[in-house]
């Protein structure tokens, strides 16, 4: 196969494979250290070969985007600390939504990195856990605000008027529902019944509910929590 | 005038749940006591006598749910289902805020009587604050319960896990989805051993019915469904509070008496009995009593006992579409007949409460709805089209109004 072609994101690079490039690429440690320093060697194969050395390069770089990128949004220290957190549910049998629900007291949500570390402290696979942290509405693996604002729309609080009360907040907020505010405040969500029914309609702050809650008085209860 | 009967709740607000000794003070812990002393197999027939039915809503003999389970097995579970998802229900947050030591209590006798010392309480995410409340309640028992060790979990929000092999799944750590039935939790649960699962208002019946004995419990309401059962009410009702009754107490009575009638000089139109997977009950069957085999009776159930009120003004149709969205967002998507109906039933209704559907929808609805309650897995499944059906048998003039 003397030519082929490389798809890397939205180029194509047609790869060349002469001279030294006729050996596969996996050989080429090996075939011509014999007979010639590694550096000339290198040098040499990055002169033939320009087009599949920057291919090279950016696909080494990408990890170190994604690593850099990782390493801005949730710290390198977060990991550790999410890696403690979870090292705490370790030896509980079947505690994977326990570590998860202490994960996201800190964090508001299920960064990647607890996902992929829960699979392997409860020995089951990423796939495994990440279907458990996107099965149950309470477990978010977006990023989401301080303040998660749910809104009940059961029944019991549909008829007492919960469409309004989503609207007076979303009007409030300036968001719609399952959307976080720009300075990652306030997250808005629906939820079904929360149990509280005696008391309708209900929203709870971040599991806590308010009780009797109408249109009028969401402005006040919004800015208790800015 | 239609009367309380408190026997859960005797003692509401006048001890402090959480505690072990303030529980000891009012009789507590003496019904495991007596039920320490006695033979498994004895201890079983008792409870069998009593005629305790579950509480959860399927209405099953609590004591021939034990007698399933097999005495050769070394380890077995006894798990509380306290994941009240169901609409309009709050009983089992109100039973553990009042009384969680009788929810330990029960456990500890269920254990004694199945053989196991390991109970999990699996509690709905939506309730932290309960989480806090039991473990409190666990530390502070200890000692009373000895080698009988109880864990609380908690779960993350899906209507689902109230169903027990979900919720069993859900324990295990999984996506609670419900299994294939058999083999029964009762031989097969948790982690593949025998587990007992009961709600939290059938073990909290337990101690009064080892202290007062099977006698008493099975003279208190219905012949076939006895004791009492804690209601919540909601809706358009003057007094939306919860309740406990004996189980014959009329739907009118809870309604009218206990309830305080229909808010703002309002005339009823219609109650839904059993939280959100509950028919539809019109006026004139306000006079049936309230315990399981009687709901049974008019197509109805006693259910989780959330008792939603619904006045003249209420737009029927609208309510039965919220409801049916309800069930598309809960739906787990393991079974296809639960998958798919949920979706066009929502779908179909959304269609006739925007006055665009023909009356042929609504047969379409009622086909759907049969195979639904043949074809579903679960139990989610076999209700979701139930306030459906029931809306479109008594209250068609409503949808037929809104068909062009």
């Amino acid at each position: 196969m003397p030519n082929c072609q490389i798809k890397y994101g939205l180029r194509t690079v047609n790869l060349k494979l002469s001279g030294y490039g006729k050996q596969s690429l996996g050989d080429f440690g090996n075939g011509f250290a014999s007979h010639c320093g590694k550096e000339q060697l290198l040098y040499c194969w990055f002169q033939e070969n320009a087009e599949t050395a920057v291919v090279v390069v950016l696909f080494y770089l990408q990890w170190v985007f994604v690593f850099l990128d990782k390493f801005i949004r949730i710290g390198g220290e977060s990991v550790s600390r999410i890696q403690e957190i979870i090292a705490q549910y370790g030896d509980k049998q079947g505690g994977i939504i326990e570590a998860y629900h202490a994960v996201q007291k800190e964090f508001n949500y299920l960064p990647e990195e607890a996902v992929i570390e829960a699979a392997s402290v409860f020995g089951v696979s990423e796939a495994q856990a990440y279907g458990v942290a996107t099965f149950y509405s309470y477990l978010s693996v977006k990023p989401r605000g301080k303040y998660i604002i749910r809104m009940c729309e059961s029944a019991p609080c549909h008829v007492a008027g919960a469409d309004e009360v989503i609207q007076a907040i979303e009007k409030e907020l300036g968001i719609k529902v399952g959307e976080t505010t720009a300075d990652g405040k306030f997250t808005l969500e629906l939820t079904e019944c929360i149990g509280q029914c005696q008391a309708t309609p209900v929203i709870t702050v971040n599991s806590e509910p308010i009780f009797d809650v109408t249109p009028q008085k969401v402005p006040e209860i919004l800015s208790a929590l800015k | 005038m239609a009367k309380e009967m408190r026997v859960l709740l005797e003692y509401a607000d006048r001890i402090d749940p959480a505690s072990a000794e303030d529980y000891i003070k009012v009789g507590g812990y003496k019904g495991l006591e007596k039920a320490r002393k006695m033979n498994p197999r004895d201890l079983i027939q008792e409870v069998k006598d009593s005629k305790l039915r579950g509480r959860g809503g399927a209405g099953f003999n609590a004591g021939m749910k034990w007698s399933f389970v097999p005495q050769n097995v070394p380890i077995k579970y006894v798990v509380c289902n306290l994941d009240e998802g169901e609409p309009g229900t709050y009983k089992d947050r109100i039973i553990c805020e009042k009384n969680a030591q009788a929810l330990l209590e029960g456990m500890a006798i269920c254990g004694h009587a199945i053989g196991s010392n390991q109970g999990y309480i699996y509690c709905r995410g939506e309730y932290p604050f309960v989480v806090d409340l039991l473990r409190k309640a666990i530390d502070s028992a200890s000692e009373v319960l000895g080698d009988f060790n109880i864990e609380v979990r908690m779960g993350a929000g899906a209507y689902v896990c109230g169903e027990e092999t979900a919720l069993i799944e859900s324990i295990e750590g999984h996506r609670g989805e419900p299994r294939f039935k058999p083999p029964f939790p009762g031989v097969e649960g948790l982690w593949q051993v025998p587990t007992v699962v009961n709600n939290v208002e059938t073990y909290a019946c337990l101690p009064y019915i080892l202290v007062n004995g099977a006698q008493w419990f099975a003279g208190i309401g219905s012949s076939s469904y006895p004791g009492t059962k804690v209601l919540s009410l909601t809706g358009d009702v003057i007094n939306r509070t919860y309740f406990e009754v004996p189980t014959d107490m009329t739907l009118r009575e809870v309604i009218f008496e206990l309830g305080g009638g229909i808010k703002n000089g309002k005339k009823f139109k219609a109650v839904q009995v059993g939280g959100t997977s509950g028919a539809f009950i019109p006026e004139h069957y306000l006079d049936t009593k309230i315990d399981f085999d009687s709901m049974g009776a008019i197509g109805a159930a006693l259910g989780s006992g959330a008792v939603f009120v619904l006045d003249e003004s209420r737009d029927i149709l609208d309510v039965a579409t919220r409801i049916s969205k309800f069930f598309e967002h809960e739906s787990c998507g393991k079974c296809n007949p639960c998958r798919e109906g949920t979706f066009r039933s929502r779908e179909i209704l959304e269609r006739l409460n925007a006055g665009k559907g023909s009356e042929a929808d609504l047969d379409k609805l009622l086909l759907l709805s049969k195979v639904m309650q043949k074809a579903c897995l679960c139990g989610l499944g076999q209700a979701a089209p139930i306030p459906t059906e029931s809306t479109i048998k008594h209250f068609r003039h409503e949808y037929l109004r809104k068909v062009q």
